[in-house]
């Protein structure tokens, strides 16, 4: 009777084992038949097909033949590169949503589309300034896209910048990722998660900022060598209610890190023309920076305080007569750093709340934290009050290290 | 049927046992008799010498019955032969019956003497190695020890090497192997016991423990479970093993062995129970539990720093020798975006042009290469050589720049293949073998999914099992902070202040605590 269980047993072994078989490899895919995606782009073009999706893949050089692969539909692919391989091939289609153009795509591209190493969304010209909303939802719900990719704005059509190489890298969209990456040791500009896009979007301010990404002129380009332009990122784009709204220049963005409380590594250029004494530019890296923003309310109105401190390393002092070992000018040119800073910030401040009147500095958010109650009052016309608030600010940068020498060489200028 | 064992089951005797009326016959006083019913017991065998002789002024009829090549031969001839030729004793008559007695006590020159009284002891003695003394007139016979078999010399183990360490192993001769132990361990609370397992080959076991120390019910187990092994053959320890584990219907080895003499001792220091079986040179170790396998005996020869290092580092290897494959798999076919681009982008240029999902790929490549090693194991040591050659260059080289195989997959297979060589113990390694292939298989069905479910499955599966009582998981679970001071790390030996708790719980102290030494206190 004990073998008449036992082959009991194992006939339901056998059974549960076979189950296992039945799952069919339903999502198994093969390595080779990934077409890997690095950047997302979105533009927005007139017709009844509003919406253009831009893919930057990688181009596996030898499995294709050389020159990128195959023939994309609606905007189609291009592969620019001539005779040259390219490493990379776009891959363009156009649609009424973001998964009208997946499944178009799927018909056209012979391999599945791979989201899941995207490095950039970018956001194309037209479509952030005439408003992102409608693409963001599917886009966010869409699993394969990673929370943590980087949003990116553009000077012109998402189209377009995602097929230009960039310099060294094969992969621009690895190459982006890798200028962004840089804002952690040298913030020029706020670093944005697609999570952190979609919060500040869903913030009570509803106002959201990314890197702007542009194409710029090589400066050392001859100059009819026709278009030698590299991918830069240096400025912010700031969007309001979903649109963009306006942008921030390269001293505007270093001032927004400030106020984001996230300065480090930018250096602080002091302009030398009327110090009399002082020829040479001054260059003051800020190793650690530190802002606090307290709201203060009032019978007067809202007051916001601004207090920014800072410690700079002197980088570059080249200006005659400056004494380092004299710590009254060394003070002096602290003085100067910091007031330098102060006028970048309260300018910023000043562009956010007329030229744009997008409360990007986070006024509100602060507000909110600290007097909830008046944040209520005033929520609904925000708007309206937020060019009115009376701000403060105070800054304090002290120098702490000078580098290797401690004397500005002064070579001699030959005319004396 | 099926093969499932009963306790009780005693029904199933040995096909090859004698026949008990030849065992029980006594012997009787007539030698011509007593002769022609030891040639009829050893009727055909070649090997068994019978030597007349003339005895005394009596001249009373004797014989010695040995077999040819299991008995010293100087023995024979010096230390009775010559000794029985110089009897003048005027005593000895066919007609006395004391006869016998005092050739043993004033003649024979020899010092393990015993007496037989039937034809079953007198062959169990001559197969045995023992020289029988038949006497004319005397219904007993000697039994004088000339064992004296060609024996290999004691060399060093080879599947157990060290470069720190004692570089003696076991041999054939169990003999032997229980000398080097008590070499080792001199005190009379070693205890050996004796067993005959194999109705045929009528194997010597002997079970070795420390009286005071092991656990006396696990002394009582292990003997328990010996006698109720009823085979006609003992040829190797795993004979033993496979009849007397806890759980046959595992991969897992619940039992441990080793060739080596220090390593048997410090495992019956720390309370097991040894069982050396004549004729292989592999000692069991019970209870075993699973992380025994993972440790070698130089762990405790090295320095203790160095010890914990690769203590370590082999756990780590055991995960990716059972598992590497498997993830390898769940993630180039299932998973691409846990893997980092920069690596998803290497293993796809590798893949390029390779014909096969990585699936088959890894399968292929898993089998050949335990091809490769079976062959490197088995044939003859040049030949083998060849072989790994032609493995290397055929494998390594040639499948890749053909494009059958990719070289990430090469690369995955050649680590899984180090890493299984990491563990130091053999039969250990090979269950991991077996369960890579099975974790391979959940692998490129069900993804990273079917890792974690087998991983599960197996979890469960080691925290079930049990070696003759002791939880094979132990001392990690159930955890015991004072047993885990030498489980994947091994303190120093100043440290070890007590005995396993589940092994040695009699006698737990072992050294005087506060033993770490330090420069002199300065006095003055």
């Amino acid at each position: 009777m004990k073998g008449v269980a036992a082959m009991r047993k194992l006939i339901l072994v056998i059974m549960v084992l076979s189950l296992l078989l039945l799952t069919g490899c339903w999502d198994y895919r093969e390595l080779d038949q990934l077409a890997i995606v690095y950047a997302v782009g979105f533009d927005r073009v007139p017709g009844n097909k509003p919406i253009l999706i831009t893919l930057q893949t990688v181009t596996l050089a030898g499995a294709q033949g050389p020159g990128g692969g195959g023939g994309g539909g609606g905007g189609g692919s291009d592969s620019s590169g001539g005779g040259e391989q390219k490493t990379y091939t776009r891959i363009t289609g156009e649609g009424k949503s973001f998964f009208d153009v997946l499944s178009k795509l799927g018909r056209e591209v012979p391999r599945g589309i791979y989201l899941a190493d995207a490095k950039i969304i970018v956001l194309g010209k037209d479509f952030a300034e005439t408003g992102i909303g409608d693409i963001l939802d599917s886009v966010y719900r869409y699993p394969e896209i990673r929370k943590t990719t980087l949003v990116l704005a553009a000077d012109r059509t998402a189209n377009e910048i995602l097929g230009k190489g960039a310099l060294l890298e094969p992969q621009p969209a690895k190459g982006l990722e890798m200028i962004l990456e840089k804002t952690e040791t040298d913030a020029f500009v706020p670093l944005v998660h697609f999570y952190e896009f979609i919060a500040q979007i869903k913030s009570e301010t509803g106002v959201s900022f990314v890197p702007f990404l542009e194409l710029v002129k090589d400066p050392g380009s001859e100059p009819d060598s026709g278009t030698k332009d590299n991918l830069t990122i240096r400025r912010t784009a700031i969007f309001k209610s979903q649109r963009q709204v306006g942008i921030l220049n390269q001293a505007e963005s270093q001032a927004f890190m400030w106020l984001l409380d996230k300065m480090k590594g930018e250096a602080i250029l002091l302009d030398n023309g009327s110090g009399g004494e002082q020829k040479g530019p001054i260059a003051l890296r800020i190793l650690a920076g530190r802002t606090t923003i307290t709201p203060e309310v009032s019978e007067d109105g809202i007051m916001i305080h601004i207090n920014c401190s800072g410690k700079a390393a002197l980088n570059e002092a080249e200006a005659a007569g400056l004494d380092l070992r004299d710590p009254e000018t060394v003070k002096q040119v602290a003085r100067q750093a910091s007031k330098a800073v102060k006028g970048q910030i309260e300018h910023t401040i000043h562009k956010a709340q007329t030229e744009l009147n997008a409360d990007f500095v986070g006024f509100g958010e602060r507000l909110h934290d600290q007097y909830p109650t008046k944040w209520k009052q005033v929520k609904d016309n925000w708007d309206e009050v937020f060019p009115t608030v009376s701000y403060e600010v105070t800054c304090n940068i002290e120098i702490v290290s000078f580098g290797l020498i401690n004397d500005p060489i002064q070579f001699s200028d030959p005319k004396e | 049927m099926w093969p499932f064992r009963s306790r009780n089951n005693n029904s199933a005797e040995p096909m090859f046992s004698q026949p008990p009326e030849q065992q029980n016959l006594p012997l009787s006083r007539a030698l011509a008799q007593n002769i022609a019913t030891l040639q009829n017991i050893f009727a055909n065998c070649s090997d068994v010498t019978y030597r007349e002789l003339i005895i005394g002024q009596a001249m009373i009829p004797a014989q010695l019955v040995f077999v040819n090549g299991l008995t010293d031969e100087t023995t024979i001839n010096e230390s009775i032969l010559k000794s029985l030729k110089e009897i003048r004793n005027p005593n000895l008559q066919i007609t006395n019956p004391n006869s016998l007695d005092e050739i043993k006590k004033g003649f024979l020159e020899v010092g393990n003497i015993t007496e037989v009284l039937n034809f079953g002891a007198a062959a169990d003695a001559i197969l045995t190695g023992g020289t029988v003394f038949l006497l004319e007139g005397s219904d007993k016979a000697l039994k004088i020890s000339t064992k004296g078999i060609e024996a290999r010399q004691i060399a060093e183990p080879i599947t157990e090497g060290v470069v720190r360490g004692p570089r003696e192993g076991f041999t054939e001769t169990v003999r032997v192997n229980t000398a080097l132990l008590r070499r080792k361990i001199k005190s009379p609370k070693l205890k050996m016991e004796k067993f005959i397992i194999g109705s045929v080959t009528k194997t010597e076991v002997n079970i070795a423990y420390l009286e005071g120390t092991a656990n006396p019910k696990l002394i009582t187990e292990v003997k328990e479970r010996l006698s109720r092994i009823k085979v006609d053959s003992i040829l190797e320890s795993a004979y033993i093993e496979e009849l007397i584990e806890d759980t046959p219907f595992t991969f897992l080895p619940t039992i441990e062995h080793s060739e080596r003499p220090d390593k048997v001792a410090a495992e019956i220091l720390g309370g097991r129970v040894a069982i050396f079986t004549d004729g292989t040179p592999f000692v069991l170790m019970v209870p075993t539990m699973m992380f025994q396998f993972l440790q070698s005996s130089e762990d405790y020869y090295d320095r203790y720093p160095y010890g914990i290092m690769i203590r370590l580092i082999r756990f780590l290897f055991l995960n990716l020798a059972l598992l590497l494959p498997a993830v390898y798999i769940a993630l180039t076919a299932y998973h691409q975006e846990m893997l980092p681009t920069s690596l998803l982008l290497s293993i796809i240029f590798a893949h390029k042009g390779v014909p096969f999902p990585t699936v088959v790929e890894v399968f292929m490549m898993e089998i050949t290469f335990e091809t490769l090693r079976e062959a490197g194991i088995r044939l003859p040591r040049p030949v083998g050589q060849a072989v790994s050659i032609v493995g290397a260059l055929v494998i390594g080289q040639a499948a890749v720049q053909a494009s059958i195989v990719s070289p990430a997959t090469v690369i995955v297979v050649a680590v899984t293949g180090i890493s299984s060589f990491a563990i130091p113990s053999y039969n250990f390694a090979l269950a991991i073998r077996l369960l890579r292939f099975c974790m391979m298989f959940l692998a490129s069905i069900m993804g990273m999914f079917g890792v974690l479910l087998g991983m599960l499955v197996f979890q469960a599966h080691l925290l079930s099992l049990r070696s003759f009582g002791v939880p094979y998981f132990a001392p990690l679970a159930p955890f015991n902070l004072k047993d885990a001071k030498d489980l994947l790390i091994r303190v120093p030996w100043w440290a070890m202040g007590e005995r396993p708790r589940l092994l040695g719980a009699n006698n737990r102290g072992k050294q005087k605590y506060f033993l770490q030494p330090g420069p002199p206190d300065d006095q003055q």
